[in-house]
């Protein structure tokens, strides 16, 4: 009886361990049934890839010209107030006068 | 006393901005499904207004008249349109409210200027020799001052700005929208899902409460002594001017329901320059022509209403 028992533990511990962690399960799932190899060079073919080094000052670069950024105009992005618009519900203005 | 019935409970959300235009922060609600930028639209039409017509606008074509004082100078349609019907209602106020009135508002202080002695009735009787809105000629698209006048359109051109942005919102089929221009001009757009906005107004000159209005496409304006009172050898002036007395109306407040807010604003502007035993007998004359109900409070602190003003005011 003693052995009955030991052995169900075993089972259910080993049952655990193996549905229990998904990752387990996907990896005993994946060798199963292999994915096909994604032919990543072609993907890559569709793009252009740059090359980003460290100049002599340790500052990075890209030695592409037309990634540089160019300062055409100087300007204060906070001069410009933006307007603010606010959720009001009817509630009621009150009279005064302005003029 | 004052009684009035309760006022229904609405909440609705809407979209509101405040912008800085005719020396006045001017609200404008509309409902949440409008755009942000639907407020550009309108904020814009607000400004060219005070851009092309505004006598304080350097390059105004007011400004232009003001400068060519005693010349024909040539202008736009629209400024043609606008002294006209101003003209027309001055009609009803024999003189006492004059959009040429500058000389006498230098002369009392209230041009931004500082006097420290109350103009001698020689000096009154001057300044009225260049105050006649009757003075201004218009032939075609031309308008002529006289020398030394001078036309003011400070109490009009923005309520004429908040009807023309008026006439925008119904052409875009706007039919519940809110139009605050500084407390003095206010416009409630309503439709049968929203049938009032409401309006608190205060006594002004003892800063308490007066009463709630409800608005239904109509507007509310106000014309006031309490925010541009000027003391002159201790003594308290308004900023309104009689012109055929040439001194600044004793009234306190006047407030005018109408349905367009440029009928208002003149008419209150008027009606608080009149003497105040003269309000009832101005008020039903322009009845005949125009709809629209008012209050007066005079210098006393008395209350006169016009006979079917919404609320019922019992004090005298």
């Amino acid at each position: 009886m003693k052995l009955i028992k030991q052995a169900g533990l075993y089972l259910l511990g080993a049952g655990l361990l193996i549905f229990g962690n998904r990752k387990t399960l996907d990896g005993i799932l994946v060798s199963l049934d292999p994915p096909e190899e994604k032919d990543h060079k072609k993907f890559d073919e569709a793009f252009e890839t740059q090359k980003i080094t460290r100049n002599k000052e340790n500052k990075l670069a890209n030695e592409n010209i037309y990634f540089q950024t160019i300062h055409i105009d100087e300007r204060d992005i906070n001069a410009t107030p933006t307007r603010k618009t606010s959720i009001e519900s009817d509630n009621a203005e009150t009279a005064s006068a302005s003029q | 006393m004052i009684t009035q019935k309760p006022l229904p409970q609405v909440s609705k959300p809407y979209k509101a901005q405040t912008r800085f235009l005719f020396y006045c922060h001017i609200k404008i609600k509309l409902p949440v499904v409008c755009h942000d930028f639907y407020f550009d639209e309108l904020f814009a039409e607000l400004e060219r207004i005070d851009r092309l017509y505004n006598s304080y606008s350097e390059d105004s074509y007011i400004s232009k008249i003001n400068k060519n004082a005693g010349h024909f100078t040539e202008v736009d349609e629209f400024t043609v349109e606008l002294l006209k019907q101003v003209k027309q209602l001055s009609g009803y106020f024999q003189g006492a409210y004059d959009i040429t009135s500058m000389p006498l508002l230098k002369l009392w202080g209230l041009h931004g200027n500082k006097v420290n002695k109350i103009p001698s009735l020689t000096e009154i009787e001057a300044s009225q020799q260049l105050v006649n809105y009757k003075n201004i000629q218009t032939e075609g698209n031309r308008v002529k001052i006289e020398n030394g006048q001078e036309i003011n359109t400070g109490s009009f051109l923005k309520a004429y700005a908040i009807d023309v942005v008026l006439k925008k919102l119904k052409n875009d089929g706007i039919t519940d929208a809110m139009i605050n221009a500084g407390g003095s001009t206010i416009f409630g757009l309503n439709d049968d899902e929203h049938p009032n906005w409401k309006v608190n107004v205060p006594d002004l000159t003892e800063n308490t409460d007066l009463f709630q209005l409800k608005l239904k496409n109509n507007c509310f304006s106000t014309s006031a002594r309490n925010t541009h009172s000027n003391i002159i050898e201790g003594k308290e002036f308004g900023h309104i001017i009689n012109a055929t007395t040439g001194s600044p109306s004793s009234n306190y407040q006047v407030g005018l329901l109408t349905d367009s807010c440029f009928l208002g604003d003149v008419l209150a502007t008027g009606l608080f320059a009149i003497p105040s035993n003269h309000f009832l007998v101005t008020l039903h004359k322009i009845q005949q022509d125009f709809k629209m109900e008012g209050f007066l409070i005079n210098e006393q602190g008395g209350i006169i209403t016009s006979e079917n003003f919404p609320v019922k005011i019992d004090r005298l």
